[in-house]
């Protein structure tokens, strides 16, 4: 086996871009291209593709335990949620938190962003800050936002939230709009996808925060999939509620592809 | 999706010790596929579970290893039993203690998670009262009756025998107790001259008469009740139903939104928005929380389970220690108060390869020795009447005289193989009523189609 050595040079890319087809070196490149990806996609397939796969199949099947004894070829999973008031309440919310959470964080997090882009004093301190939260696991968060929530020694009941920030001038707001929005463009449509795909599938943040109280009115598609499959048993039904979360994930990303 | 990526751990993990010996090429492949797809349903297919029964046989006279979960003990005595019992058995068997995370549905979850796997390990598991009727339908516990006769059984509480009886078998005997109670404070009491309230009226004229006087009392609340979505709030709800004399019907044929039903869960909502005895935040409180109220001298009355006995009396940790008693759950006139019944069952794995052994280690924990040790530690209460009653224990403490009759006179839940889906929509229903989210009557309609006819 050869080793690709060096870089062609821009001479010979000319050359074999001239003959009309692919030179040995750039199928050499693909060909290596390919074996560098293998054991990705070969793990994308088992991880991802199986259960998927999986989920889509119990879906049609009903009836059993924890997935044992399930049977038949039925639509009554997807005749069932037509009626049920919790996954349209949990559908809902669902929709609610994705476009709330990701339009917060967008709009924050590019202002954010920005501050922490300008020149001062401190600047270290203020981007160790914004990273910070991010080497706290979710679940930590939401039960420190729950105690801060608390209505007997909480911090947020109470105390007087100020606004921090008062608004720049018209030239740097224009230049802002016209120049640095243009530029973030390609990296906030891959960060909006992200955001938004994993808002659709929020779990843990909800479950340590409010675990769908009150009532049912904060629970989401993921933690109704939760509470059928692990709490239930029912492998049908929450796979059912599973495949429309694919489906409405999938929906966002074409849109996005799309409109960006 | 997600929720299934954990069954891929447990499916590989599920007996790493057991693999070495007589594995075949072809049960490896199997047995890493089943890992590798992530879906315990395939290990099934490809044969997985006999591989791992085969491979757990050991060679006879080595020291036959066995695993117990239950949930984290705080205070060391569930750590010192084991002990004794592996220094009582040693060079023969060796119990290793997994412990697990104090929150019931996190075990729960781990417990399925195992079962689903067809895990041989833990050989001996310690659950929820409500879990053995969901688990034994599937096959996941084994049968007790081969090592228990009837007189064996006669030891323990009523509850507590037939609370792993499913299907005319028997999958587990209970090993300590928990039932609902009515906390309050001796020294408010005597300052106004009154007796324990047995009734809701009672209770709520009392508990006005010292809200009115607060300066004086230093409370805030005039009763505490856990109101968070969680299991507690069914329970509650339950005994104010059953003290009013009610009931909700039996498995296959539940009843939640009769009168008695609406008039206890409005009863609830009543304590917080109409009398004001229950503070406005208690949807969100779940039992730690109303105790720390309580614990700092901030009400008189309080419902929780027995955990909080020890903990209410304790003087670094409470103001309101030595002054703190307890008595039945709340009544109507003319009924009397049923706390709901709790506490934790040990039963045997079907999957596990050491049933003897895991018998023997439930015997022992179950023995007077042991359980008089549980009481006598961890103050918890024993399944056994003749350690609630014997002298020594009543010696250290005292109030079990009291939970003694609490106890004889406490319901337990539905033994539903449904419970789950039982108890879900409740918890909502409830709490959503306590959040002030819609009435009574429509919350508990809303639930009554869900539950009607579950098993």
């Amino acid at each position: 086996v050869q080793t690709v050595r060096a870089v062609p040079t821009e001479q010979a890319r000319r050359v074999s871009r001239h003959r009309g087809g692919r030179g040995i070196q750039a199928r050499r490149e693909e060909r290596l291209a390919w074996a560098m990806l293998a054991p990705t996609l070969v793990a994308l397939l088992v991880l991802s593709l199986y259960p998927a796969l999986a989920t889509i199949v119990y879906s049609f099947q009903h009836g059993g335990s924890f997935g044992i004894g399930m049977t038949g070829f039925v639509l009554s999973n997807y005749q069932r949620l037509l009626h049920d008031v919790q996954f349209w309440s949990a559908f809902k919310f669902s929709i609610l938190f994705s476009v709330i959470t990701v339009a917060g964080q967008m709009v924050f997090g590019v202002a954010l962003a920005l501050f922490a882009n300008r020149e001062f004093r401190g600047r270290w301190l203020v981007r160790a800050a914004i990273l910070f939260p991010w080497a706290i696991p979710t679940a930590t968060n939401s039960v420190v936002w729950a105690y801060m929530f608390n209505d007997q020694y909480g911090l947020v009941n109470g105390v007087d939230v100020r606004e921090a920030e008062k608004v720049d001038g018209a030239t740097r707001w224009q230049g802002f709009w016209y120049v640095t929005l243009p530029l973030l463009r390609p990296t906030l449509a891959v960060t909006l996808i992200l955001r938004t795909i994993q808002s659709l599938q929020a779990f843990d943040l909800i479950s340590a925060f409010t675990n769908g109280a009150p009532g049912i009115s904060t629970q989401n598609l993921g933690l109704y999939i939760y509470a059928q499959i692990q709490q239930f048993g029912d492998f049908g039904y929450g796979s059912t509620i599973a495949v429309v979360v694919m489906v409405v994930t999938l929906a966002f990303i074409a849109l996005y592809l799309r409109a960006l | 999706v997600d929720v299934k990526d954990d069954m891929t751990q447990s499916t590989a993990g599920a007996t790493p010790e057991h693999t070495a010996p007589a594995l075949s090429r072809r049960a490896l492949i199997g047995k890493g596929a089943a890992a590798g797809l992530g879906v315990a349903a395939a290990s099934s297919l490809l044969g997985a579970p006999d591989v791992v029964r085969a491979a757990g046989r050991r060679a006879p006279q080595s020291t036959v290893k066995i695993t117990f979960a239950a949930l984290l003990d705080q205070t060391g005595e569930l750590a010192n039993e084991i002990n004794q019992f592996n220094h009582m058995h040693s060079g023969r068997i060796y119990v290793d203690y997994q412990q697990l995370p104090p929150v019931a549905t996190d075990q729960y979850t781990k417990f399925v998670t195992a079962f689903r796997a067809q895990s041989a390990t833990p050989d001996v598991v310690q659950i929820d009262v409500t879990w053995p009727a969901q688990f034994a339908p599937l096959g996941w516990l084994a049968p007790l009756d081969g090592y228990v006769k009837s007189d064996y059984l006669s030891q323990f509480w009523p509850s507590a025998r037939t609370v792993g009886h499913i299907n005319g078998k028997l999958y587990g005997i209970q090993r300590y107790m928990d039932v609902g109670l009515l906390y309050y404070r001796t020294d408010l009491l005597h300052a106004y001259g009154a007796a324990v309230p047995k009734t809701r009226e009672e209770l709520q004229q009392l508990a006005a008469k010292m809200l009115s006087g607060k300066s004086k009392t230093g409370i805030q609340y005039g009763y505490l009740m856990p109101g968070k979505k969680i299991e507690a709030i069914v329970d509650e709800w339950l005994e104010f139903i059953w003290g009013a004399g009610g009931g909700i019907g039996s498995p296959g044929n539940l009843k939640v939104n009769d009168a008695t039903a609406v008039a206890a869960l409005q009863y609830m909502y009543d304590l917080i928005y109409r009398a004001k005895l229950s503070p406005p935040g208690t949807s969100t409180y779940a039992p730690n929380d109303i105790l720390a109220l309580f614990q700092n001298g901030q009400a008189p009355f309080m419902r929780n389970w027995t955990f909080a006995y020890a903990l209410a009396n304790n003087p670094s940790k409470s103001k309101v220690a030595g002054k703190v008693a307890i008595a039945p759950t709340l009544a109507t006139s003319g009924h009397s108060g049923h706390g709901c019944t709790g506490g934790w069952v040990l039963g045997i794995n079907a999957y596990s390869t050491h049933h003897d052994e895991a018998w023997q280690f439930i015997d022992y924990m179950l023995s007077k020795g042991t359980q008089t040790s549980l009481s006598l530690n961890s103050g918890l209460i024993s399944s056994r009447p003749d350690v609630v009653d014997s002298a020594t224990v009543r010696a250290k403490l005292p109030y079990f005289a009291q939970l003694s009759s609490i106890l004889s006179s406490g319901y337990n839940r539905p033994q539903l193989r449904n419970y789950n889906p039982f108890t879900t929509p409740l918890q909502a229903a409830i709490n959503g009523v306590l959040s002030g989210q819609g009435s009574a009557a429509d919350a508990l309609n809303g639930v009554q189609s869900q539950v009607a006819s579950l098993t």
